[in-house]
């Protein structure tokens, strides 16, 4: 504990006010990816050979930035505007039903801010994800489904060193996750997920090549559901991260990926096969980044 | 690997299964071919949403009726496959889309809805077969098919209206269809 807190103060001391813009390299990587955030009913598993196609439209409205063990910095702010598209296709494997999906992003964070350090504004593509998933586990006497799934994402979207913002993380990371539904009468149902994020390195942080590494991100996830009538339901969700202790040349640098997120959604079946829904969400309570005081998340969903 | 390459290779193998029945032999009558796929497609989506109404349904009436279907299915595919074998048929490997859809809609839902939309997918089901079946000459059919297929429909005919009193008794759906 003494130890950490001294490379703490040393840190700050030593980095300065540029350690600051140096935090938010790959905010990309840490806004919402869009597959291991799970939304309401994901984990009922779907007849073998049903694809699905999602378009997102996600905002941020990011306001205080936290310096983990440090200051909170009022009147900092940063928006996030990313668009995803993402294909989901569900197969049977042994008998369990099974898929993979592929999802990329691409988007704007703008209006980035440290008190009155400008952090400038930047656009592109995130990092793309692959991931497959099974459903080891489905039981639908008992409503009961259990799902594990792992997460890739290569280092192919964009990052510019010199950028104080990227889209792109410049570090390969992997997920695994694990999942449960749960419904207990006619129109309760439960969602839980926890996973964890691994990171590997940016050996190009910064021009002169600082190299970030990144502790594993834990996230535990649960949405309590409503189905009013067959095509529309309403939730209400949790969403924790925790752990993720970022380190630029193995000191830590005040980046940490803990938040308390309390979440609420809507969707709506308007034709069997297209689905639309909306999610808001608040960040409670944020260590190690900016606080999302408004999310927002629109959502079409096509079945075929 | 490009995103586009990723992307396509995930299409690519989507389309590898297959919603209509194969024949492996030069000689395959199409009408044969097509009553196998109509058929198979029914069976699959019967035993599928049957297997569902076991737990799901509220009403003893559709659990009964579903159980009853499934039975007919079962009995049914048991005919069907060395027919469509000696036949050098291969039956489809997934379902239709659109029965695929419904299948999907029918995973979430319980109690009285589940036995509103069970009952309405299966007269749904059941009157498009009547008249995708009706389209075809059964002459055109070899025997051992034309058989079938008369056997089907006359059960098709049954269930349909069994089904229909049955919808009478609780409703319509209130899914969007």
């Amino acid at each position: 504990m003494h130890t950490r807190g001294f490379t703490r103060s040393r840190s700050l001391l030593q980095l300065g006010f540029g350690a600051l813009v140096c935090l938010l390299l790959t905010i990309g990587s840490v806004t919402r990816a869009g597959a291991q955030e799970i939304e309401p009913y994901e984990f009922v598993p779907l007849p073998a050979g049903t694809n699905l196609i999602l378009g997102y439209y996600v905002y941020g409205h990011n306001t205080d930035f936290n310096i983990a063990r440090g200051p909170t910095i009022k009147g900092s702010g940063l928006e996030v505007n990313v668009g995803l598209v993402r294909y989901v296709h569900y197969f049977d494997v042994a008998g369990h039903p099974a898929g993979v999906q592929f999802i990329q992003g691409f988007g704007a964070l703008s209006g980035g801010h440290i008190g009155r350090q400008s952090l400038n504004n930047t656009f592109g593509a995130q990092d793309t994800t692959l991931s497959a998933f099974i459903w080891p586990y489905v039981n639908t006497a008992t409503k009961t489904n259990v799902i594990t799934a792992g997460f890739i994402n290569p280092p192919i979207g964009s990052y510019d060193s010199r950028n104080a913002l990227n889209l792109g993380g410049n570090r390969w990371r992997g997920t695994i996750e694990l999942g449960l539904s749960q419904g207990l009468s006619e129109n309760l149902a439960f969602d839980a997920a926890v996973d964890v994020q691994f990171y590997g390195d940016n050996d190009s942080y910064v021009p002169g090549s600082r190299r970030l590494s990144q502790d594993p991100t834990y996230r535990a996830q649960l949405w309590a559901n409503w189905r009013w009538s067959p095509a529309f339901t309403t939730s209400i969700g949790y969403e924790g991260f925790f752990g993720g202790s970022q380190q630029v040349n193995g000191i830590f640098d005040g980046s940490k990926t803990e938040i308390q997120r309390i979440r609420a959604n809507a969707a709506l079946f308007v034709t069997p096969r297209i689905q639309t829904m909306l999610e808001l969400n608040h960040d409670v309570h944020v260590v190690g980044g900016f606080k999302q005081e408004f999310g927002a998340t629109v959502r079409v969903l096509y079945v075929f | 690997m490009s995103r586009l390459s990723i992307a396509a290779t995930l299409l690519l193998l989507a389309a590898c299964q297959n919603q209509n029945a194969k024949s492996t032999s030069a000689n395959a009558n199409p009408a044969d071919v097509r009553f196998t796929t109509n058929a198979y497609q029914i069976i699959e989506f019967d035993r599928q949403e049957g297997a569902l109404a076991q737990t799901q349904a509220k009403n003893p009436a559709v659990k009964a009726i579903a159980q009853q279907l499934t039975n007919q299915a079962n009995d049914f595919a048991a005919r069907l496959a060395p027919t469509a074998m000696a036949a050098s048929i291969r039956p489809p490997s997934i379902l239709r889309e659109d029965l695929r859809v419904r299948l999907g809609q029918m995973r979430v839902q319980q109690g009285l809805d589940f036995d509103r939309t069970y009952v309405a997918d299966q007269i749904a089901s059941h009157e498009e077969l009547l008249k995708m079946e009706g389209g075809m000459n059964r002459e055109e059919a070899s025997p051992q098919f034309a058989t079938l297929m008369k056997q089907g429909i006359s059960l098709v005919q049954t269930n349909l209206e069994k089904l229909r009193a049955l919808q009478s008794e609780i409703g319509p759906a209130q899914s969007p269809r």
